[in-house]
């Protein structure tokens, strides 16, 4: 746990400048940057944390979705790409991703990884030398497959899956002590989730490591072909505008973990070196489209693990690339969000919510960047500086939405449903597969019409071989700079085809260890 | 100031009548092929309404630097609160007074979600507020001449509904955008949970105890 010996330094609360020093700068403490630090400040190296988002721990975590959108989500939970066509999720306090997300914990497909290797030169990253990468991080965040019976709403995936003879399987969770409620997305009341709020944080801070809360990583000062110093600027309460404080930390390495968003986007600020404008390119976000189905009995899908089931049975449909796969999930349903999904007003919203307590929800999980027409989005930067997720929808994505409606509406009737709908804004709930099916050539594939969200942002400063095509080395680290690596979602160079936590914690592990041991040699023996 | 914006507006709908037009006819749905001329000149009034919206400043009465500001000032809620009892019909109280506190405390809310939004996505909602509450924008976007405190139920819900089957993205997005808004604010709010059959987070450490039971 954060204890009150620990050094965390609240941006909001700074009246003067800083000058800073540490051997280690790390920007962002999610999956990534939550990893490295704590390896880092464990191999005895000065480690000042940056994390734009407040620190909210536990006990302020009481599964209220207003509260919990507001102060743990980017944008309150209202983030979306460029041209608001895909909805965001996307965790903004300390933790990152791991405070607010669903606990699923898969590793990064074989297919996924055999792709890396051919396309983009990655051997390196085989599944074979990742395995003790990921043995790590399940025994360091307790994962394991959930031994808990799944709630309805997971179940209607399992059983209309076997039902249909379709591939399932059960997610692990990275929990410890998990009582079965359902709010890991509000923040987990418990610490029951084992994220970087209760794990690698505090032992980070443990070994002495510094945490600077709302607190903005701005720029880099490059010079040549190294770092001299990062700009960060306080922020105000609501994590958002700059009091006018500002922090210039001076460190021996640079380490970016602040998301596939703002990772590219800083090294944009900071005019990087790109000389094959690559940086920012291939964004991937797993489009997600939703069916919903009106079931005979409770679903109650607001309460139990919210994700304990999976179906990849369509994810690798003609191999890693060609139509786009998808993976098979299901989202927990709290009312406010479900008021969202529905997508409705009036009398209509008021009888569809009645049934909430009915009401079960697929999610199809898009692998974007597998093949040549789904290059992903770009991140670029607004007027104000901060970065934003340019994402164009086309043929290829609208075909995989398309036949993903039409999969979620086969398992959910093969499960009962009652009736189903697609997730569109002319979608309506009808009672026979035929209908729905029918319903679902017709809707006209348009952004805003089809409701498409993401929780899992990827890419933008991918790994590769060949710096034409790539922003760093397989190592982590920065093709043209020399004392910066980036260790957070944004080094995958596809998606990851999963949700991606467990691929990050590898990941950050791998490329922080071999950082650590080329800064100290011998040090973390006990890691692979 | 409302001189020069009116002849914009006026300008810009007139030249994207034309270029709408061309967009709608151009897609094979068949709603859209069902457009009476009314409704294209409607439409196609309503996708210069958002252009000229889209340039800012025009329409939204105040310097964006004060809208970034405030949670929502005064004309934001303004409208937002005329909107609701459309959006949440059959769900706000009828008796008077709860069905003030009710407004108040869902406004309250959707100013809590404002304020965490970045300044861009802060400024375009205003710019879609601002288009709302002024006549001419609104009456391009909505068809309503009128202020729409003085628009009906029928009226709102009227262009809301043709807002979600519009083929014209740009009045998708503001549907989407208005609804949820007001409407994941309302349903989130543990006075509301009621009429979702949401039982609420369970209580802790009895939530856990039944968990285990079970």
């Amino acid at each position: 746990m954060i204890a009150a010996h620990h050094h965390v330094v609240d941006g909001t609360r700074l009246q003067t400048d800083q000058r800073l020093e540490a051997d280690v700068v790390i920007v962002g403490s999610g999956a990534g940057g939550g990893v490295a630090a704590e390896l880092m400040a464990k191999s005895g190296l000065r480690v000042i944390m940056l994390e734009t988002g407040p620190l909210q721990l536990g006990r302020d975590f009481n599964m209220q979705e207003q509260r919990a959108y507001n102060r743990l989500y980017a944008e309150g939970a209202n983030l979306a790409t460029a041209d608001h066509s895909i909805a965001i999720l996307r965790g903004r306090a300390v933790g990152g991703g791991t405070t607010v997300n669903w606990t699923t914990s898969l590793r990064t497909p074989d297919q996924t990884l055999g792709y890396w290797a051919n396309r983009f030169g990655l051997a390196e990253v085989s599944a074979k030398k990742l395995a003790p990468w990921f043995d790590w991080a399940e025994r360091r965040f307790n994962i394991k497959p959930w031994d808990v019976a799944p709630n309805a709403n997971n179940d209607v995936l399992r059983s209309g899956c076997a039902r249909l003879g379709l591939q399932w399987a059960v997610i692990p969770r990275n929990v410890s002590g998990c009582a079965n409620l359902g709010y890991c997305g509000m923040g987990c009341p418990l610490d029951a989730k084992q994220s970087m709020l209760v794990t690698t944080i505090p032992g980070a801070l443990e070994y002495g490591a510094s945490l600077y809360v709302r607190t903005r990583a701005w720029k880099l000062e490059i010079r040549r072909d190294r770092v001299e110093a990062l700009i960060a600027q306080a922020l105000d309460a609501k994590s958002i505008n700059p009091t006018g404080v500002t922090l210039r930390i001076r460190a021996t390495h640079y380490l970016l973990a602040g998301g596939a968003i703002h990772s590219p986007a800083l090294l944009m600020r900071s005019h990087a070196p790109d000389p094959y404008r690559v940086l920012g390119k291939r964004s991937f976000l797993h489009p997600t489209s939703t069916s919903l189905a009106r079931m005979p009995t409770a679903v109650d899908g607001y309460y139990g693990a919210p994700q304990s089931i999976y179906s990849d049975h369509y994810q690798w449909p003609d191999g890693a690339e060609g139509p786009a796969g998808f993976k098979l999930e299901v989202p927990p349903i709290h009312p406010g969000l479900a008021a969202g999904v529905l997508g409705w007003h009036g009398r209509k919203l008021a009888a569809g919510m009645q049934d909430l307590p009915r009401l079960n929800v697929l999610l199809a999980l898009q692998r974007d960047g597998f093949d040549e027409q789904s290059p992903g989005g770009e991140v670029q930067l607004q007027g104000d500086g901060r970065g934003i997720l340019d994402y164009p929808l086309n043929d290829h994505l609208w075909d995989g939405v398309r036949r993903a409606w039409h999969a979620m509406a086969e398992i959910q009737f093969a499960a009962g449903a009652l009736a189903v709908m697609p997730g569109h804004l002319a979608g309506e709930f009808d009672d026979s597969l035929d209908g729905v099916r029918a319903q679902i050539d017709r809707l006209p594939l348009a952004r805003y019409q089809a409701a498409l969200f993401s929780a899992h942002l990827m890419g933008g400063c991918g790994m590769g071989a060949n710096p034409r095509a790539s922003v760093i080395a397989a190592s982590g680290r920065h093709h043209q700079i020399e004392n910066l690596t980036v260790v957070d979602g944004s080094v995958f160079p596809t998606s990851v085809g999963a949700n991606p936590q467990l691929s990050i914690f590898a990941h950050s592990a791998r490329i922080t260890t071999g950082l650590v041991r080329e800064l100290k040699p011998g040090a973390l023996p006990d890691m692979p | 100031m409302p001189g020069p914006g009116l002849r914009l507006a006026a300008a810009s709908g007139r030249r994207y009548f034309a270029l709408m037009n061309r967009d709608i006819s151009a897609q094979d749905s068949r709603e859209v092929q069902s457009f009476d001329p009314q409704r294209r000149r409607f439409l196609g009034g309503l996708a210069g309404a958002v252009w000229l919206a889209g340039t800012g400043g025009v329409v939204s009465g105040c310097s964006s630097a004060n809208v970034l500001r405030v949670p929502l000032a005064a004309a934001e809620t303004r409208v937002l609160r005329m909107l609701a009892p459309a959006i949440l019909q059959g769900l706000l109280p009828v008796q008077p007074a709860a069905r003030k506190d009710s407004l108040d405390e869902l406004l309250a809310a959707v100013s809590t979600s404002v304020s965490s939004l970045s300044s861009a996505s802060r400024e375009q909602l205003a710019r879609l507020l601002a288009a709302l509450d002024y006549r001419i924008t609104r009456w391009l976007l909505t068809g309503l001449w009128k202020p729409l405190h003085e628009a009906t139920v029928a009226e709102i819900d009227a262009f809301l509904h043709n807002w979600r089957k519009s083929s014209v993205g740009r009045f998708n997005l503001a549907y989407r955008t208005l609804t949820r808004l007001l409407a994941t604010n309302w349903f989130a709010l543990p006075a509301n949970y009621r009429q979702s059959g949401y039982p609420g987070p369970p209580s802790w450490p009895a939530g856990k105890s039944a968990m285990r039971e079970a």
